[in-house]
């Protein structure tokens, strides 16, 4: 059974402004879906690949993220398109089996099978290639945002302002029950120290 | 040392303004989303504290640290916490990425997690079930285990000592062992070599003080005196000069009598049926001490004459039987005069001991018989009552070559001759056989009564 996918990019102009470029896979008739046109240049669909992470001794290390390619043909309408932001642009993709009788599909048939954005455009032989790759991106971001110096927490800055070694140095945050908290001196003229930048529900031992 | 847990505040501005009791801390649990603590004093050492971040479930801090980026699936942050797992907890001080983090809380869990296609991020465990295939038997060319990989159940926080590193500036000073010395100035390296478990002063040299010999009265017929039994004798053990008698381990080896000991080392004799040898054991820290004594019975001389008109005969002149089944002469004849009660008395409480060569190594036990016999007519003997045998044998315990122990046997022959016509001269004689060729000690007599 054949399946029609709507490809949906929202790459951005130099000037920012956000482009919607639609593209579809195995129309079985005109490409008007969702209140729109797609344009039918798709060459080759993506296929994502996941490992789950195992390091020789436990599974579920890092988990490498989803990434696929998507290629499509660069249309006269759309040869601009190479020249856009594509990074971090969002990619939605839908898909939708093809109903008995040579129909196209209903818009209520599309499901959404993949979110996540590109990450980089290459141009081959009036190919483009974009690389396409999961919101995993989301989580790989510092868990411990905070830095002294800079944290916008008065206590903080000025602790880091007084200590030049303090300064720059990532402020700890802890979740659930953690002992022997290495705590930093915050406040030299009261000697209060910093246990960690999150709000704690008890102290048992200090 | 831990602080004393001090006032709870409401904020920094508190926390500031107040100082704390002596000796304790305060804290202020929500300081504008910071944890504040504040000793009472400036703390000689780096000050750590053990706290509760919001709910220590698995599922909760997981959802915590990838809280406002992505969501979580629908009824992972419960299946987390379902898992019956104890407290967690989660400590970043350093640049790791919430993904890294997700990964320091989960995969020893033998958990893993993805972002699905729909951008939630999932978590699941990786489970074995029934295995798909068995092995019917074992072939040639089974497969071999190359490596086991372990799924972790459980994390256990806390399995090993949560000590602090000190630092080389907390460290007051490293000593060498040319730095230690005695008070008087002797210096450690000065006492090489040194010897495990050396006694320079002996206080642990273990000794088994002396034991004192047992004497013991008894009549001509080596019966024992009344009053002579029980005896007891106190053997003691020493370490250096400690009695540690009642920490040891106490056995015995008798000969010819019947002996305990306590547990503090006291013996106790309870019967003796001649002279006998008593040799202690003790064990003690490995080492086995012995010490024996004699326990010599003393047989007084038999009475110079009978009653009523009998008189008596003795010897202590044996002539030594040979070996064999055949009764031999051992006493020359002892004649007496029989009183008017018309019997003699005949005792021969012996000692003996074998007259041989001895063989190889090994130990030996030897046995002997007694009689006594009448002359009925001129030439014509008869027993009296019945043979005697030893009471207890003769032993020798040989090795390398030569006699290590020996003991003597005991044998006594006691019979009474009755129906003999008062007045009359009776001669007796003492018989005796065994396996082998004996030496025999001790004395008979006939007393004519």
């Amino acid at each position: 059974m054949s399946r029609t996918t709507l490809i949906d990019c929202q790459p951005r102009r130099p000037d920012g402004t956000v482009e919607t470029l639609r593209l579809v896979d195995r129309s079985p008739r005109a490409a008007a879906y969702l209140g729109a046109q797609w344009l039918p240049h798709v060459v080759e669909l993506p296929a994502f690949e996941m490992a789950i992470g195992f390091d020789g001794q436990r599974f579920g290390a890092q988990p490498s993220p989803q990434i696929g390619a998507l290629a499509f043909a660069l249309a006269p309408e759309i040869r601009s398109c190479a020249g856009w932001v594509w990074r971090d642009a969002a990619v939605t993709i839908r898909q939708a089996d093809w109903p008995l009788g040579g129909s196209n599909p209903a818009d209520g048939a599309f499901a959404t099978v993949w979110t996540g954005n590109a990450a980089a455009i290459s141009v081959d032989a009036g190919v483009a290639r974009v690389e396409l790759i999961d919101k995993g991106q989301l989580l790989r971001v510092p868990a411990a945002p905070l830095r002294f110096g800079s944290s916008g927490i008065a206590l903080l800055d000025a602790a880091a302002a007084a200590r030049d070694r303090q300064a720059g140095a990532v402020v700890p945050v802890a979740f659930g029950r953690v002992f022997t908290l290495p705590g930093p001196l915050a406040d030299r003229l009261t000697i209060v120290w910093l246990g960690a930048a999150q709000r704690a529900a008890s102290v048992r031992a200090v | 040392m831990p602080f004393a847990l001090g006032t709870g505040r409401a904020s920094l501005a508190a926390l500031q303004a107040n100082a704390p009791a002596g000796g304790t801390v305060d804290w202020c649990l929500n300081a504008g989303g910071l944890l504040l603590a504040r000793p009472a004093d400036r703390p000689v050492y780096p000050f750590t504290c053990d706290a509760t971040f919001g709910s220590a479930a698995l599922g909760d801090i997981t959802a915590a640290v990838v809280s406002g980026r992505l969501p979580f699936r629908a009824g992972v942050v419960a299946a987390l916490n379902g898992l019956g797992l104890g407290d967690c907890g989660l400590y970043i001080d350093d640049e790791a990425t919430v993904a890294e983090a997700l990964d320091r809380l989960l995969a020893g869990l033998g958990i893993f997690w993805k972002v699905r296609a729909d951008g939630t991020v999932d978590a699941r465990r990786v489970a074995w079930g029934t295995p798909a295939a068995s092995f019917a038997a074992w072939q040639r060319h089974a497969p071999s285990r190359q490596q086991i990989i372990l799924p972790t159940a459980r994390r256990q926080l806390g399995w090993a000592a949560n000590n602090r590193v000190h630092g080389e500036g907390e460290l007051a000073r490293i000593l060498l062992a040319t730095d230690l010395a005695y008070a008087d100035g002797t210096p450690i390296e000065a006492l090489k070599p040194a010897e495990p478990d050396a006694d320079v002063t002996a206080t642990a040299t273990p000794s088994l003080d002396a034991l004192p010999g047992l004497s013991l009265q008894a009549d001509h017929l080596g019966v024992l005196s009344a009053g002579q039994l029980p005896k007891t004798v106190q053997a003691t053990r020493r370490r250096g000069t400690e009695n540690v008698s009642a920490t040891t381990a106490w056995s015995l080896e008798v000969v010819n009598c019947s002996a305990s000991i306590s547990a503090a080392g006291l013996i106790s004799i309870t019967e003796v049926s001649a002279t006998g040898r008593i040799t202690v054991i003790s064990e003690r820290d490995g080492v086995e001490l012995r010490g024996s004594f004699d326990v010599v019975v003393q047989r007084a001389p038999p009475p110079a004459s009978g009653g009523s008109g009998g008189t008596t005969a003795s010897t202590s002149s044996f002539t030594s039987p040979p070996g064999g089944s055949v009764w031999t002469d051992v006493t020359g004849d002892l004649t007496i005069t029989i009183g008017s009660g018309g019997q003699a008395s005949l005792a021969a409480p012996l000692e003996f001991f074998p007259n041989i060569t001895f063989p190889a190594n090994g130990f030996y036990t030897y046995p002997a018989e007694l009689r006594w016999r009448r002359e009925t007519s001129p030439g014509v003997w008869a027993t009296v009552g019945t043979a005697a045998i030893q009471t207890s044998e003769a032993a020798v315990d040989m090795d390398l070559g030569s006699i290590i122990a020996s003991w003597n046997g005991a044998i006594t022959c006691n019979r009474t001759a009755t129906g003999l016509t008062a007045g009359s001269t009776q001669k007796f004689r003492l018989q005796a056989r065994a396996a082998q060729s004996n030496f025999l000690f001790g004395t008979a007599s006939a007393t004519g009564s």
